[in-house]
């Protein structure tokens, strides 16, 4: 071990600039990021900060963003630079014939990673915390697990790439290669929708883990550049292979199980006729006829979320053989309490369309979703000031919502360490609002409601520098007691209200100390799929112009 | 071990280029071992595949009794190898350079090493690329005699270096000559005639001859006949004799098998008794020329098979 500090410590002189660099840059971090909570909040609004509007690409929140990028551009820089300055390629190295045992060289660079990249970055995540209000020291498991996704997904591929490639110049060449191969493999992953809803883990994972720590074992070991250099495109190939080839129906089956013979389903579904006959729509292929068919979904449980992950039809004429139309992605649309209507696209050869404009059609139409049963309701009153929300977020309802600069409601802004809530989900009686409302607003019904759904994966904590993530509590999905307008709606988004008349008032109806809400933590039942058959359908009736 | 360096039927092909093509090579311990041979004829890359840089296609090679392919980390405790261009750390001074080196040999000799640097002259302060060619030599020489290793390597050290230079270099490398076994290869004949012990000829990846230097030195001889009228060659001169020309009576080649009575017997035998003969010794540099004239007309009247060692080609020039 002594001469692998010994290595690590001529890494450190010879890249004394780069590390001082890497260290400003995460000290103007720990200045900009607690601003960013502030001063972005427009961001979580707009989308990104970078489309922010104000001055431009001059905003604070702009420069914010741009730092936060180039912390890890800085840190990865390093650490290439210190892998290949004992460069693994080539055989010229003066290194090649000393007395370096090839775990002591590996080692070194282990701890030039975990000394200049993740400790500073643990430091500036405690410092975050401590800043954001929170007790770093009660998260420390979560920061860890910050600090192994940082290593897993950014610093092992890019250390796995240095090990292949002498200089820095190579290694953006193979960066811009990868980066090609990404836009290549989803096209063709857009071309497969069942891709995009299906989990065919743990191969991809485990492929993209094992293959750059192999490669880098190999070369530390072997120096077997060429084989370590063929050993990037086993993840490469491999992926593409399962995307093409998985067997995505068992896949789908599996995943979505189908409902048990007797079994009670948590929802049904009915054609909507109420939007109406619209005319047939263009499809990029002229051979095909796009359908869009709107559907109603009710529920047993009226509180409950459902993640729509992907539909299926299979249509049947009278006199025409049964025809697969396949698994679509609905690209896990929310269908938050309140909203029951969805759509689901096919798309049929024009010649079976043609036959079936005349006679009625029998459609099977399958839905693979996900099941969020409401849980542990209990009403809020909003008070002012920070204050503490379930699963330990810090809120507040700030009286100069920059929220409001963008024609939102007045919302809650919260700080949660480590990730956002699991599952967290707020209602507020609109007319319960407690924010300021111009006198010449339109008066909303008694019973519209506004509501959102905050919700991320149950790991430990979120791949990012930022040990601090931001959300935004307001009513963006209404509920309201109008009649529909279709004259108004002439293209309602799918998963849109029941109620589509658009009011520019339920966006004054926000958040803001002494409003009353509802919240609670719906609990994921599981992932389901059920199938409806539809007897005596009309095609023409609902097939639609618009085709996404 | 009576080797410092074996190998045995050594190949190494890049692509379709056959680099090395069966090397037999035995290096005594103790001695200065010259590795000779034009551009090209595989010296770096038999070296490189002696300290481990990369396999050999075929064949097998010992280095210090231990097989080649295992001589990685500890191994070059005691093994010493200076490239001409091998890519030292430029950013480095060259006392960091030194002090960096010295905890990964437990017999680094901190006196030696002071030694040396006064010895090259080398200027402590002074970052390894803002050096001279010959200086930066120096310094990885430095670096490799510092801790006393068995076997030193060098790959053609001299190359581009002023003569005040490569004096020095010797001048280190005899210093340790003592302790180590020497192997370096090169282009300068003159500066290896000095001081080997023993030589190699490579040429196209094949060991053409291999042998102390006295020996080497003893076998060839520049042979001039003189005759009283002007006599004519042999269609099929010995193969031991190399660059076999005459002008008016006078027969000029030279013999890589010296030996004096055996080779009055063979010009007397092919020519009759000449009215004169004479016979000087040879230079390694003109050794070192008459095999490769040999071996370039071998490859271009390109008969033979795999040519064996010593052999060479009757060159005739018309009176």
């Amino acid at each position: 071990m002594k001469l692998a500090f010994h290595i690590f410590w001529k890494d450190a002189r010879y890249l004394w600039r780069e590390l001082a660099v890497s260290l400003a840059l995460l000290i103007v971090c720990a200045w900009s990021i607690p601003r960013e909570w502030t001063d972005a909040g427009p961001s979580l609004y707009a989308g990104t900060a970078w489309s922010v509007s104000g001055s431009g690409f001059l905003n604070g929140v702009f420069w914010n963003r741009l730092v936060i990028v180039l912390l890890p551009v800085a840190l990865l820089f390093t650490v290439v630079r210190a892998i290949q300055s004992d460069s693994l390629v080539g055989d010229r190295q003066f290194w090649l014939t000393r007395p370096y045992d090839w775990r002591q060289l590996l080692a070194s660079k282990c701890l030039f990673v975990l000394a200049f990249v993740n400790l500073p970055l643990l430091i500036l995540n405690l410092y975050l915390l401590a800043r954001a209000g929170f007790a770093p020291t009660h998260y420390m498991l979560g920061l860890f697990w910050m600090q192994w996704l940082i290593l897993l997904i950014l610093v092992i591929p890019i250390a796995a790439l240095a090990t292949v490639t002498a200089t820095v110049v190579q290694l953006l060449l193979t960066l811009l290669v990868i980066v090609l191969y990404l836009i290549g493999s989803s096209f063709i992953s857009n071309r497969i929708p069942a891709s995009q809803f299906t989990s065919t883990e743990p191969l991809p994972t485990i492929l993209l883990i094992a293959s750059p720590l192999a490669i880098i074992a190999l070369q530390y070991a072997r120096r077997r550049t060429t084989l370590a250099r063929a050993l990037i495109l086993v993840p490469a190939v491999g992926l593409v292979l399962i995307t093409l080839f998985a067997p995505y129906r068992t896949l789908i089956n599996r995943q979505y199980a189908a409902l048990q013979a007797g079994e009670q389903p948590p929802i049904q579904l009915a054609l909507d006729k109420n939007l109406g006959t619209w005319t047939l729509g263009r499809h990029p292929d002229p051979k095909q006829v796009g359908i869009l068919l709107p559907l109603v979904i009710s529920r047993t449980d009226p509180g409950s979320i459902l993640l729509l992950k992907g539909s299926h039809v299979e249509v049947e004429g009278t006199n025409t053989s049964p025809w697969d139309a396949g698994w679509t992605s609905l690209n896990s649309m929310q269908l938050l309490p309140g909203q029951n209507i969805t759509s689901v696209q096919f798309a049929i050869p024009m010649g079976l369309y043609q036959q079936l404009r005349y006679s009625d059609a029998r459609l099977r139409v399958t839905l693979a979703f996900t099941y969020v049963r409401d849980a542990n309701r209990r009403a809020f009153v909003v008070p002012a000031g920070t204050f503490p929300l379930p699963e330990e977020a810090l809120c507040s309802a700030p009286p100069d919502d920059p929220a409001r600069m963008y024609g939102r409601p007045h919302a809650l802004m919260c700080l949660e360490p480590l990730h956002r809530p699991t599952s967290l989900y707020m209602t507020l009686k609109l007319n319960e609002s407690t924010c300021p409302i111009p006198e010449n607003a339109e008066k909303l019904l008694d019973d519209s409601t506004g509501s959102m759904w905050v919700h991320s994966s149950e790991s430990p904590a979120e791949f990012g520098i930022d040990p601090v993530a931001q959300f935004a509590l307001m009513p963006l999905m209404f509920n309201l007691s109008h009649p529909p307008d279709l004259a108004s709606s002439a293209h309602p988004h799918p998963g849109s209200s029941s109620s589509l008349s658009v009011n520019s008032s339920q966006y004054l109806h926000g958040v803001c100390p002494g409003t009353p809400i509802t919240l609670s933590s719906p609990q994921n039942a599981g992932d389901m799929q059920l199938t409806q058959p539809f007897e005596n359908v009309h095609l023409p009736d609902i097939s639609k112009s618009h085709w996404r | 071990m009576n080797s410092a360096i074996h190998t045995q039927n050594l190949v190494k092909n890049f692509r379709k280029v056959e680099a090395l093509r069966g090397l037999n090579l035995d290096v005594p311990n103790g001695a200065i071992y010259a590795l000779v041979g034009p551009n090209g004829a595989g010296k770096t890359t038999a070296i490189k595949i002696l300290m481990n840089i990369f396999g050999a296609t075929n064949g097998r090679a010992e280095v210090l009794g231990i097989d080649s392919t295992r001589i990685r980390g500890r191994k070059f405790f005691s093994i010493g190898y200076v490239s001409e261009n091998q890519e030292l750390p430029g950013w480095m001074r060259v006392d960091a350079f030194l002090a960096f080196l010295r905890p990964f040999y437990p017999a680094w000799d901190r006196e030696l090493e002071n030694e040396l640097v006064r010895q090259f002259d080398l200027p402590p302060d002074r970052k390894l690329r803002d050096l001279s060619r010959g200086m930066r030599m120096k310094a990885a020489l430095a670096g490799s005699l510092a801790y006393h290793p068995q076997l030193i390597v060098l790959d053609e050290p001299f190359t581009g270096l002023d003569p005040l230079v490569r004096d020095e270099l010797i001048q280190g490398l005899l210093g340790r000559a003592e302790e180590s076994t020497i192997l370096i290869s090169s282009h300068d004949l003159a500066e290896v005639e000095t001081f080997a012990s023993h030589v190699g000829y490579l040429e196209r990846g094949e060991l053409r001859f291999s042998e102390e230097l006295t020996v080497l030195a003893d076998r060839f001889r520049e042979m001039e006949l003189t005759f009283t009228t002007p006599p004519s060659l042999p269609k099929i001169p010995p193969e031991s004799w190399l660059q076999l020309s005459s002008s008016a009576a006078v027969v000029r080649f030279i013999e890589s098998r010296f030996e004096p009575e055996k080779t009055r017997q063979q010009i007397s035998s092919i020519f009759g008794e000449p009215e004169n003969v004479s016979f000087s010794p040879m230079s390694l540099r003109s050794i070192f020329l008459a095999m490769a004239k040999a071996g370039r007309n071998s490859t271009q009247t390109a008969h033979e098979g795999p040519t064996t060692a010593t052999t060479g080609t009757a060159e005739r020039s018309q009176p």
